[in-house]
């Protein structure tokens, strides 16, 4: 009878003790995963910062076309919506250049009528460039909230996507809502973004290249986006952190 | 005897043998733990140094005295001037010969980056050989660096997508200095072309007339930067000393430096007054014998210099290896640099361990000093 209760007492402690030895690893491994959607947030979210930015957008269409824009973005952070200044140059476009504002509820309004950008703008793409414009904006004006994705979660596949990405300014729902990313399972970094429509068709994929600085910045340096008219490669060339204000247009235009 | 009372024959030196035989074990421990101490910190500084001097070597052979750049840029690989600039210097007087450069970072086979530099069709950097004789770089064309060979199991033959652009690799070049050899060499007029920087370069290599004074070359420094605001006129020197690489390494062998120095004090003063304190009764038969305290002390500072020096030469050899697998292993980086080793660098860890045997020596010295003969020996 002893030597019964001896033994289920020992067994209780040994369940107990392997009990103890999972819970740090299960606690880790929350831990793990809360970390690398802050990382995901402050990689992806860039609103609230004054810097200028110079990238450098090469295109290779289906056809064998190759072209190279540098397009520079100078943001002007405010709480009442970032201010945009876009200028577009290259040996293959038309220098242009224009200021769009960021509306924090969602949306893009033209900097001096107020206006809201006009949709063929989204629809179209850069000039010298097979990127669409839409990319561009919803990069630089979409708010993204990271989530664990639940499909992935269940699953032990790690090829399937981990985080999924969704952006939370109304104005960019109606064309494609959600982004899924494929995360790299050892350096926790990611390797793919993929942007579903509505129907949950991939319109394209966002490869990353290299995570790493400029100067002061540090974000996604180098990507390459695969689309049906071919592919384009992103990358920051330049970064000035707190370079951003272009005030006297600023203080005109309020 | 090992009763460590001196007989009368006993000089400095054998007393100093005769405490470090002793204690073998303890003599190790401290000559391993500085030589490693100082081993770490020779192998930072040299490494720092051996990409400055490899650096800085491979511009003489460019005959390169300045280099001219686009102002306000933290990283000079991003600066962007007009290559028309080159004849505009031409005819500055006292400038000998200009050499423009482009730098850029491109993606290599939609992988990874590699550095590309473009130089002007005519120059040497555009010529290689090809069945004994030497050759033009034609459009759509590379030349490779041996450790960028290497390192992305490229050779000439080869064909590859650099930034979605199509080229073949045509040859081999001889790095002139520690970065080019991980690099590619194309036309200028094709990395232009395909990165969008129509006739925009990022360096312009300036060789002056040998003999200039220096009120000269700060007239021909001033007279760049007055073509056009945008620019900034650095010496070689100058552009090393604001690298990114070389300085990290710089700053980082300063601070091992540092604290290894003040491991290797903490290290020798702890086991000399742990010897010391064992030694109380053998210090205090010395004073009674009528030794000084002066050379009492003296015997202190010599053991511990006695260790140090050891420490000093195995430091070194540590070093040199640490030196060698660094270099070596920055090589797989795509970084090439030779070491180099000079008497000053041997002066330098001689004073090293000078300073160290000093330092070190002063706690057992005042501890030694405290030592009253009568307390001594009645323990």
């Amino acid at each position: 009878m002893i030597r019964n209760r001896l033994r289920t007492f020992l067994v209780c402690v040994l369940l107990w003790s392997l009990n103890m030895i999972f819970l740090p690893q299960l606690y880790a491994g929350t831990r793990e995963d809360g970390k690398t959607i802050k990382r995901l947030n402050k990689l992806l979210n860039r609103s609230g910062k004054d810097y200028r930015v110079r990238i450098r957008i090469t295109s290779k269409g289906n056809e064998g076309d190759h072209s190279a824009v540098y397009l520079s973005v100078t943001r002007d952070a405010d709480p009442r919506g970032d201010w945009l200044l876009f200028h577009l140059a290259g040996d293959n476009t038309v220098t242009q250049e224009f200021c769009l504002k960021c509306q924090p509820d969602g949306g893009v309004t033209s900097c001096d009528k107020g206006s809201l950008v006009p949709m063929h703008m989204l629809g179209s793409n850069l000039s010298g460039s097979i990127l669409p414009w839409e990319e561009v904006l919803v990069g630089s004006c979409g708010s993204w909230l990271v989530k664990t994705d639940p499909i992935a979660s269940s699953s032990d596949d790690e090829r399937k996507p981990n985080y999924v990405v969704q952006i939370t300014n109304a104005a960019f729902d109606p064309g494609w809502v959600t982004t899924k990313i494929i995360m790299d399972s050892s350096s926790k970094d990611p390797l793919y973004f993929d942007r579903i429509d509505s129907q949950g068709k991939s319109i394209r994929r966002i490869k990353v290249i290299e995570i790493g600085g400029v100067g002061s910045w540090r974000g996604i340096q180098r990507a390459i986006i695969e689309m049906d008219e071919g592919r384009v490669l992103m990358e920051i060339v330049d970064f000035q952190k707190g370079a951003g204000l272009f005030k006297p247009s600023r203080e005109f235009q309020r | 005897m090992k009763s460590g009372i001196p007989v009368d024959c006993y000089g400095l030196s054998t007393l100093i043998m005769d405490n470090i035989k002793r204690r073998p074990l303890r003599a190790l421990v401290a000559v391993l733990s500085i030589a490693v101490a100082l081993g770490g910190a020779m192998t930072m500084v040299g490494t720092s140094e051996s990409i400055e001097g490899t650096l800085q070597k491979g511009y003489a052979s460019r005959k390169v005295d300045l280099m001219v750049m686009q102002a306000g840029k933290s990283n000079p690989m991003t600066s962007r001037i007009s290559e028309k600039l080159v004849h505009e210097l031409e005819r500055i007087e006292g400038i000998r010969s200009v050499q423009a450069l482009l730098v850029d970072s491109l993606l290599l086979e939609s992988d990874h980056s590699v550095f590309v530099y473009g130089w002007p069709s005519g120059y040497p950097e555009t010529t290689y050989q090809k069945e004994k004789a030497s050759v033009e770089l034609e459009h759509g064309q590379l030349l490779i660096g041996h450790t960028a060979s290497s390192l992305n199991h490229l050779i000439p033959g080869d064909r590859v997508e650099l930034n979605f652009g199509k080229y073949e690799i045509v040859g081999f070049f001889e790095a002139r200095n520690v970065f080019e050899s991980g690099v590619l060499y194309m036309r200028l007029d094709d990395l232009q072309q395909l990165t969008s920087s129509h006739e925009k370069v990022t360096f312009i290599f300036v060789e002056l007339e040998p003999g200039l004074k220096e009120p000269a070359k700060l007239q021909i420094i001033g007279d760049i930067e007055a073509l056009t605001q945008a620019l900034k006129v650095v010496t070689t020197e100058e552009f090393l000393n604001q690298n990114q690489l070389t300085a990290a390494v710089r700053g980082l062998g300063r601070v091992i430096l540092l604290t290894n120095a003040l491991l290797s004090i903490l290290i020798i003063s702890t086991i000399m007054v742990l010897t010391v304190s064992e030694r109380r009764k053998e210090l205090a038969i010395l004073r009674a014998i009528g030794w000084s305290a002066f050379r009492v002390s003296l015997l202190v500072i010599l053991e511990t210099s006695v260790l140090s020096a050891i420490a000093a030469v195995l430091g070194g050899v540590v070093g040199w290896l640490g030196l060698e697998i660094a270099l070596t292993h920055l090589q797989t980086m795509g970084i090439y640099a030779r070491s180099i080793l000079t008497v000053e660098h041997l002066l330098w860890l001689s004073a090293s361990a000078v300073a160290i045997a000093t330092l070190g020596a002063a706690l057992p010295v005042y501890y030694t000093l405290n030592i009253t003969v009568s307390e001594a020996l009645r323990e």
